[in-house]
């Protein structure tokens, strides 16, 4: 299948993973990247790619994961406004496992709430059209992968008149908390692999001050294995050339300019919140996006009183340091056994992008003395 | 069979006629998760809505976002949306 097989193919994979050991030996020192995407982690953990680099190159797994980031107390919102009479609460599928302080939403659809899985913001439009008698609300989470599609469906709503229809916005924007990250003292990062799905929206442009004011190279990157083993080799490559800038491995979907159609209409239906909270990562200045005046009728927070407290997370749950990259998912005191893909206490268990249901799905094998000599398809065979 | 694999194998039929998230082994929420499927236009149903075709199968999604969106075009979706297009077969950008 054209973009997926030829990025796949082991002769390809084990000829790149052999110049990325020419390269890194090159290189006198430990070189530690940033995969930011949560998409790159689950193809890494997945393909095994992990095992197969040379010692002195670690993989760290950022924040990009959309789900692991949302504070519980955005989560007890969305359950409180579930409890809501008339109100049917719509989201993705991963937010309804995600735990509030008290319950998930999935909890809260057994005790009766109406709460409803939606594949797009368009079908919970769709339900507010069938049922006009509900006041349907769209639990919106996401990167700028997702924020246009929301957008999207908030210009819909008001072009057909559909006044009970409301989002509640938790999306968040992929830039400020890579600068957070690189603001950070605990994490000395050698380079990044650029989200791929963000920046078919954004663009390659705004990650210029990576290499301009912190002198690490970025290379955004697809999700197929071959396109995260590239992507390390051309970061690599940089180092051995003395060039330190940004570089698009995805270049079959990403243009430097991204999509001004998407960006548009981000800019029309959504404004800038001042801060934002995340969590592991605390409150990152204008790193959140809130519907803006112009469609003030059809945002939840000012259709509805919402509690809005801020929750601690559970002092058992490492997922702050995890989506820092200062903690590997298996150094977490829960891991694997309070917290596990059925029952998660944290959010990186949550989503199949979160660093922890990644390694716990793909990375709890036992590593044989000898590489697989077809590493880049062996993660599923052996999960049989 | 996790919650989650059940909430993605959710037979219950989707809105606009769109295919669930994903089934088999590797279920995912392809929404949360970031991801986005290349899929090929079959039909231009009106100014912004189009079916297409991914390996997930026949799906309605918005074009909103894309210019001149034609049968045979491939595009990378989203939520139900259109984010990207995406050269044609034939053109060698991109392979590795």
């Amino acid at each position: 299948m054209r973009f997926v097989d030829e990025f796949r193919d082991p002769v390809a994979g084990r000829a790149a993973i052999e110049r990325i050991g020419e390269l890194a030996r090159a290189q006198d020192r430990h070189l530690k990247f940033m995969e930011v995407c949560g998409g790159h982690t689950h193809t890494i953990y997945r393909h095994g790619i992990e095992q197969l680099l040379p010692g002195n190159v670690e993989l760290v797994h950022g924040p990009g994961c959309p789900v692991c980031v949302i504070p519980m107390g955005r989560v007890d919102d969305a359950l409180h406004l579930a409890a809501q009479p008339g109100v049917t609460l719509t989201s993705f599928g991963d937010m309804m496992r995600v735990p509030g302080s008290t319950s998930t939403l999935l909890h809260a659809k057994a005790d009766g709430a109406d709460v409803r899985m939606v594949y797009s913001p368009l079908d919970a439009l769709a339900i507010a059209q069938r049922e006009p008698d509900r006041q349907v609300v769209f639990f919106a989470v996401g990167f700028e992968t997702t924020s246009p599609s929301t957008a999207v469906t908030v210009q819909r709503a008001r072009a057909l008149g559909v006044d009970n229809f409301s989002v509640f916005s938790n999306h968040v924007r992929i830039v400020p908390p890579l600068r957070a990250i690189l603001e950070a003292p605990e994490l000395d990062l050698d380079g990044f692999i650029g989200p791929g799905h963000v920046s078919t929206v954004i663009g390659n442009r705004p990650y210029g001050f990576v290499p301009e004011e912190f002198s690490i190279p970025l290379v955004t990157a697809g999700f197929e294995p071959l396109d995260v083993i590239q992507a390390i080799e051309m970061l690599l490559r940089q180092y051995a050339e003395g060039r330190c800038e940004v570089e698009n491995q995805y270049t079959r979907v990403v243009r430097d300019a991204g999509n001004p159609r998407a960006m548009a209409v981000l800019d029309d239906v959504f404004t800038v919140r001042d801060t934002f909270e995340w969590r592991g990562l605390g409150w990152i200045p204008e790193s959140g996006l809130a519907i803006s005046e112009r469609y003030a009728d059809l945002d939840s927070e000012r259709r509805f009183s919402l509690p809005g407290e801020r929750v601690e997370d559970p002092p058992a749950c490492e997922c702050g340091p995890v989506l820092r990259g200062v903690l590997k998912p298996w150094e977490c005191g829960v891991f694997g056994t309070a917290c596990t893909p059925e029952t998660p206490i944290g959010t990186c268990m949550v989503s199949s992008e979160g660093a922890c249901a990644a390694y716990y799905e793909f990375g709890r094998l036992q590593i044989a003395d000898e590489p697989d000599p077809l590493p880049l398809v062996s993660a599923d065979r052996a999960r049989r | 069979m996790s919650d989650h694999q059940r909430l993605a194998n959710d037979p219950s039929p989707p809105e606009l006629g769109l295919s669930a998230p994903t089934s088999g082994p590797d279920a995912v929420c392809i929404t949360c998760a970031d991801q986005a499927d290349v899929a090929e236009v079959v039909e231009v149903v009106d100014a912004h809505t189009v079916r297409a075709r991914s390996a997930a199968g026949l799906q309605a999604v918005d074009t909103t976002l894309l210019a001149d969106v034609c049968v045979g075009d491939r595009v990378l979706v989203h939520a139900g949306t259109a984010i990207s297009d995406l050269p044609a077969s034939d053109d060698p950008e991109g392979t590795p």
